[in-house]
């Protein structure tokens, strides 16, 4: 493999000081975002700067609703799915040792939006957020068990990209099927909505019901960091370590369920974050999979930000989905892997 | 050889039997009337408008869903039909009602099979509806009501113009600029569409910052009726829309009137005027 750029400092400070620096960066995409809007006719509008006092008489009464109803919900839930599926995306790489390992490759966000999809569309309670989350974690849940247990326990990369292609095509399948036995009259038309996510127009509703589930899914991950390290060295390995890999595991899949099942059923599925971020991220902090995992997740958030801002400043018609964007950059992504890994295994 | 000559024949045996077939039905005489068929929402509510109850054979299954059909309470005394051939063509009607864009195959197909069918295309103004009034009525031999029905909408009372800006807002935050039958609401209405002003055309959609920013006087909601769950409907309940600080009127409307070209879509416009003019 490469040599590490920054071979003197440890990977952990290296690892801070880039999380810092990702976070400078992500500040300023925040603010961005805040202050650019996209309005139904030709103009690429931007509030000004004074939005910072929320006076109504200073600022206007509709431009604070735009500004916090609109806006900061929107920019909230891109960085917290993008959080999510950055974190995702480096624990499952460390977890399943694959560097394919992403949730909308794997399958995770198919089956998180299948779930969605049946509880939205045939509940017969009364339709709720709750219960939309609660289908969209256990849809992603499935997913992750259905996938660990069809790859074993030594996945090669053959088995593991067969896994996921099944799982995610089975699950595309049948959240078609399930939206065409919909009742409802716009359900055909939502299945872009669940394949393409977008985080247009969401409203701090949205956010409160995800952002519980997502936290604890963040903590679960990060808690599980140096139980991916002793991974990275063979399930054998880590028990004589003294580590119990069935209890990580657990912990891994759980929180990934929790980050990319809330994510998904306020956003719909928006694939390739959580495989490009480590990617570009890993050469910095070196191999260490702990190390990666902060900066990825800082990264992730940065990354699905810059898309929808990007989305925002497309030209005018229809807004572009955001997941449309983010394959337009991650599959060009994929190719390049491709291409890296056969040189390397010349 | 034997091949050929055996599929050769049945051709020949088939062409035959389709054009005795063809010549059995032009010497027939008339057979007793077998009544009208609709296929499409928009002919449904015209023919449904327009047709005695008692010619009406069937109308589309659309036509009874009150979400989307202004004549639903009339649909209920007929049969429906689900736009297929093999309903259709047992009924043996007299005449067919179809849309432009809707069941093509089967419009093909009837037309094929020599069916009289009437095909008509999608209204988006008041020309187009007087236009297609006018059409099906004289098709199913009723000229003289669709006359009177046509000069009662030429002679309507108009309200006089107003200086204030409404705009249409739907499911998945679609709105309508001209031409269209939203936009002809409004202007009946004697007010001015956002849509028209933001240049988006007979069908378009709008994000609810762009919504916002317009800056409407009055915003109508275009729900559907029915509450199914939906992302897309969803939208309409967003808390910047819902804010009481929100300087916009706003109305909830149900979609059905401006489906189709009908005489009651001035009926919604009557609904939006009256909103504005409450509040003056």
């Amino acid at each position: 493999m490469s040599v590490l750029p920054v071979s003197r400092m440890s990977e952990r400070t290296v690892s801070g000081v880039l999380s810092l620096a990702l976070l400078g960066v992500l500040a300023g995409l925040f603010f961005f975002s805040l202050s650019l809007g996209r309005v139904g006719g030709p103009l690429v509008d931007s509030l000004p700067w004074d939005f910072l006092y929320l006076d109504p008489d200073v600022f206007g009464e509709t431009n604070r609703l735009i500004l916090v109803e609109v806006r900061l919900p929107r920019t909230l839930l891109a960085v917290m799915t993008g959080l999510s599926l950055g974190l995702s995306g480096a624990v499952l790489q460390g977890l399943f040792r694959n560097p394919l390992a992403d949730p909308g490759i794997i399958g995770t966000s198919s089956t998180a939006s299948l779930g969605a999809v049946v509880v939205l569309y045939f509940s017969l309670a009364e339709y709720s957020n709750l219960a939309l989350t609660a289908g969209g974690v256990a849809g992603a849940l499935l997913g992750l068990v259905g996938l660990y247990i069809l790859t074993g326990k030594k996945p090669g990369t053959t088995g593991f990209i067969l896994a996921g292609v099944a799982l995610s095509s089975l699950a595309v399948a049948m959240t078609s099927l399930a939206l065409s036995l919909a009742p409802s009259p716009f359900a055909t038309l939502e299945i872009l909505f669940w394949m393409m996510g977008s985080v247009a127009d969401r409203t701090f509703t949205h956010v409160w019901i995800a952002l519980p589930l997502m936290i604890t899914g963040w903590l679960l991950l990060l808690g599980a960091g140096r139980g991916v390290d002793a991974l990275c060295l063979g399930e054998e390995s880590a028990t004589n370590l003294g580590f119990n890999v069935p209890n990580i595991r657990a912990r891994i899949i759980l929180g990934c369920a929790l980050c990319v099942g809330a994510a998904v059923s306020v956003t719909g599925a928006i694939g390739f974050i959580g495989l490009v971020v480590p990617h570009i991220l890993r050469p910095l902090v070196g191999f260490q999979p702990r190390a990666l995992l902060v900066p990825a997740g800082i990264g992730g958030a940065c990354l699905l930000l810059l898309a929808d801002i990007a989305v925002r400043l497309m030209p005018p018609g229809p807004e572009l989905k955001l997941g449309v964007l983010t394959a337009l950059v991650g599959a060009p992504f994929f190719f390049w892997l491709l291409v890296r890994y056969r040189r390397e295994m010349l | 050889m034997k091949l050929l000559s055996s599929i050769t024949f049945a051709v020949f045996a088939f062409c035959m039997a389709a054009a005795l077939a063809a010549r059995a039905g032009q010497g027939e005489p008339e057979r007793a009337r077998g009544g009208i068929v609709s296929i499409n929402l928009c002919t449904d509510q015209l023919l449904l408008m327009l047709g005695d109850p008692a010619e009406i054979r069937s109308v589309s299954f659309l036509a009874r869903d009150r979400s989307i059909s202004a004549y639903w309470e009339e649909a209920q005394n007929h049969d429906v039909n689900h736009g297929l051939i093999e309903q259709i063509l047992p009924m043996e009607p007299d005449l067919v009602l179809a849309g432009r864009y809707t069941s093509r195959y089967t419009v093909a197909l009837l037309e094929e099979q020599g069916k009289n069918v009437l095909v008509l295309d999608p209204a988006r103004s008041l020309e187009d509806m007087i236009a297609n009034i006018q059409k099906v009525a004289d098709a199913i031999g009723r000229p003289l009501r669709g006359r009177q029905i046509i000069e009662a909408i030429l002679e309507r009372p108009k309200p006089d113009s107003l200086d204030r800006r409404v705009i249409l807002y739907g499911a998945s935050g679609t709105t309508a600029g001209p031409p269209s039958l939203g936009d002809t609401a409004i202007a009946e209405a004697g007010l001015k569409n956002v849509a028209d002003e933001l240049g988006i055309g007979s069908w378009g959609y709008l994000s609810v910052e762009g919504l916002l920013r317009s800056d409407p006087d009055l915003i109508v909601f275009q729900r559907s009726g029915k509450a199914m769950p939906a992302m897309a409907t969803q939208l309409l309940h967003h808390p910047a829309l819902t804010a009481s600080r929100l300087p916009a009127l706003r109305m909830d409307l149900t979609r059905s009137e401006l489906i189709c070209a009908t005489p009651r879509l001035f009926e919604t416009s009557r609904a939006i005027r009256k909103r504005i003019e409450r509040e003056e």
